[in-house]
């Protein structure tokens, strides 16, 4: 078949192919220690729902820990983060039970050091 | 010349004296490391207010709190007697043996161990005859029967903690221990040693020369006195050797705590070396182990205040930083009044990037000024009914009122503050305080006791009031600007930490619940936590349903058909545990609202401008 075909998406192009065999999970799997509820997430998406920062623009909470388990999102990624209020309404709204703010310290805490010397600013 | 200063002596007071020198120098040490470590402001609060009245204030606090120990009489009598006749019956002994030693030798300043052993150099009165007047050697048999009889209880506890009022006690550390034990073996010793030396003598009170003299009866007490001499001598030296490295290091420390808690300096991050003294003025009597309702709900957990401002004392790694609760009932069991909440909140900071808010301007004001701000707050809006209720009440009240987040996005800051992040929390208090202030409002009410104990604590907003919904309905009720139906069902009252105890209000609700609810059936106890807390972050969520659990049992106690509220985590936590309703004080006072006409020209400019509150959460 002649040319290409416009399926509506594109799997060759762009950034977000993830190498399975080389992906960094080592994140996720600190994570998965420390919040053991994590594993139950059905990334439903409520707690970016409910976020007040998420409305205000900048954070997507589900996004960053979804793909936190898939591999180690990017320094901008991560530094979203920064605006999270520790609010705690995504952990009453979540429908697993899982300690979401709990989770949102436990991976500002990990990755600090990796966030403040690559961006100072933050 | 020296020997006229040592005399009287004897080599058995050397082991003593090493011992006291020892913990003089680390104590004084300690002391400079402390007003070392005050931040600017706090040495000089030091300053000007050491010369004050507040000196006198603290003096006379030290006396009822480090000897008498007037707030663990209030936990439990026998548990009070038990430290008062320990602490102030020592005093007395020391302070007592010092004028005896004044008085015989007519010199003021003498080695303090003349008066320690003063007995060994001075046998007392001849027994039996003057051993009921009530001279000196009367007094410290007196106060050494005193300081006994306290001990008794100590071993008591040991065994029966329950008796004295404590279901736990804390678990010792080695060096505790060993300290413990001399400290046991100091009176009892002392007394056979005074008991040995009266015996030889045939001199002593009621109780040294009673019991010499039985011994004398039978024994040849004259080549036991010195041996029992130095024995004292030891245990007490090792007292004060392990004295700095226990937790009666907090003898000392306590005192010094008040007088700068007096002058009124508070735990901060700026000031690390009152924080130091804090750790080091907490007893670890254990008073905090029973109100913490973690030690039910994750039993061997060592949450308990007691047990974490040792491992932070020790510099040890502390695996349950993240899950107390922050409730404060240890805070205010506390009987040496430590600032237990901000001690913890400290130990969490820095433990992840700062926040950066990107906040949140109150939009839609419409350059118009409204009278009364209301700040419903994060948790508020997952509570939708919340909301709905207060709308119907300012508006029947007629008030000029504006919702100030009714886009659910502005956060109060205390959540952060909670998790130790000061330094996002205040960026966020900066915003909020000139957006408050800009607005014009004179009131500010909010329905989350979170939210409102900020407000009141940390911002700075001159000529606005803050006050929380149910001490605002209830000025509603009481001017006569709503009206409410009583209610025929009992309700029983759950005080919030953040309102209660956290933020004082507590006459307010309960007034409320009396004129909407036929009988108040509130139980008699401290606030609970709901377990729905943001104080613990790492609590998994059974956890915070057994604690749910266990604080519905307590509030069901009066058989209530209502349990009432005034938080909206508290009734989020509790909603899935009860079997009875659990409403918010806004939604029963909604319900009972006697509807009224409501002047037109008022509502309408209510209306105009506020936003759709309800399609917000």
């Amino acid at each position: 078949m002649a040319g290409k075909r416009n399926f509506g998406f594109d799997i060759q192009g762009g950034g977000r192919q993830i190498d399975l065999d080389h992906a960094d999970t080592s994140l996720a799997s600190e994570l998965k220690d420390a919040v053991n509820a994590w594993s139950a997430c059905i990334n439903c998406g409520s707690c970016a729902a409910t976020c007040p920062s998420g409305q205000n623009g900048g954070l997507n909470f589900r996004k960053l820990h979804y793909q936190i388990r898939l591999e180690l999102p990017t320094l901008q990624e991560l530094s979203t983060l920064s605006s999270c209020l520790l609010c705690g309404k995504c952990q009453l709204v979540c429908p697993r039970g899982i300690p979401t703010r709990y989770l949102s310290i436990q991976i500002m805490q990990k990755t600090k050091h990796y966030v403040r010397e690559n961006i100072p600013s933050v | 010349m020296l020997e006229r200063i040592f005399h009287p002596f004897d080599p058995f007071v050397l082991l003593f004296t090493a011992g006291m020198s020892f913990v003089g120098t680390f104590f004084l040490y300690k002391v400079i490391r402390w007003i070392e470590g005050l931040s600017a402001s706090d040495k000089e609060l030091l300053t000007n207010n050491i010369f004050s009245k507040k000196t006198w204030k603290a003096l006379g606090e030290v006396v009822r709190e480090s000897l008498l120990h007037k707030k663990i009489f209030g936990v439990n009598v026998r548990l009070g007697y038990m430290h008062m006749s320990l602490a102030f019956g020592w005093f007395m002994l020391i302070l007592i043996g010092n004028i005896e030693s004044v008085y015989y030798t007519s010199r003021l300043f003498k080695p303090i161990y003349v008066s320690v052993f003063w007995r060994f150099f001075e046998p007392g009165p001849t027994f039996p005859q003057g051993a009921y007047t009530p001279g000196f050697a009367f007094w410290m048999d007196l106060f050494l029967l005193f300081v006994l009889s306290g001990l008794a209880f100590a071993i008591y506890k040991r065994f029966h903690s329950i008796r004295l009022g404590m279901k736990r006690t804390t678990r010792q550390r080695p060096a505790d221990r060993i300290a413990l034990t001399a400290l046991w073996l100091i009176f009892p010793i002392r007394l056979l040693a005074e008991s040995a030396t009266c015996g030889a003598n045939g001199s002593g009170s009621f109780l040294t020369g009673s019991l010499g003299s039985l011994f004398a009866s039978f024994i040849n007490l004259d080549p036991l006195v010195l041996p029992l001499w130095w024995t004292y001598s030891f245990v007490l030296m090792a007292f004060f050797f392990t004295l700095p490295f226990t937790r009666y290091f907090h003898i000392p420390s306590e005192p010094v705590l008040i007088f700068l808690r007096k002058y009124g300096i508070r735990v901060s991050k700026e000031s690390p070396g009152y924080t130091d003294l804090s750790l080091r003025a907490c007893s670890s009597c254990g008073v905090c182990i029973d109100p913490c309702q973690l030690a039910d709900a994750l039993p061997g957990r060592k949450i308990q205040s007691s047990y974490f401002v040792k491992t932070i004392r020790h510099n040890e790694p502390s695996d349950v930083q993240w899950d107390c609760m922050q409730c404060g009932r240890c805070e205010k069991a506390c009987p040496v009044g430590l600032e237990l909440m901000p001690i913890r909140q400290n130990s969490r900071a820095d433990l992840s990037f700062g926040t950066k808010s990107n906040l949140i301007g109150m939009n839609g004001r419409n350059g118009q000024s409204h009278r009364i701000l209301y700040f419903a707050g994060c948790m508020t809006h997952l509570t939708p009914s919340i909301i709905r209720s207060m709308t119907k009440i300012f508006d029947q009240s007629g008030s000029s009122w504006q919702f100030y987040d009714s886009d659910g996005r502005a956060c109060c800051g205390r959540p952060l503050k909670l998790a130790g992040q000061t330094d996002g929390a205040n960026r966020i208090k900066e915003q909020l305080q000139k957006d408050f202030l800009a607005s014009g409002a004179e009131l500010l009410v909010t329905s989350c006791p979170i939210c409102y104990r900020i407000f009141n604590e940390d911002y700075d907003l001159p000529g606005i009031r803050v006050l929380h919904h149910t001490q605002y309905i209830l000025q509603l009720i009481e001017w006569n600007r709503i009206q409410v139906d009583q209610s025929k069902l009992n309700a029983a009252y759950h005080e919030p930490c953040e309102l209660g105890r956290g933020s004082g209000v507590t006459h307010e609700p309960r007034e409320l619940l009396s004129k909407l609810y036929l009988k108040d059936v509130t139980p008699d106890i401290e606030g609970l936590c709901c377990g729905g807390s943001l104080g613990g972050p790492g609590l998994t969520l059974a956890t915070r349903r057994a604690v749910a659990r266990g604080a519905m049992n307590d509030l069901s106690a009066g058989k209530p058909d209502v349990l009432i509220t005034a938080c909206p985590l508290c009734k989020k936590s509790f909603s899935p545990v009860s079997d009875i309703p659990v409403m918010d004080f806004s939604e029963s006072v909604a319900q009972c609202l006697i509807e009224q006409s409501v002047q037109p020209e008022l509502r309408k400019s209510t209306k105009t401008h506020r936003k759709l509150p309800v399609d917000a959460g």
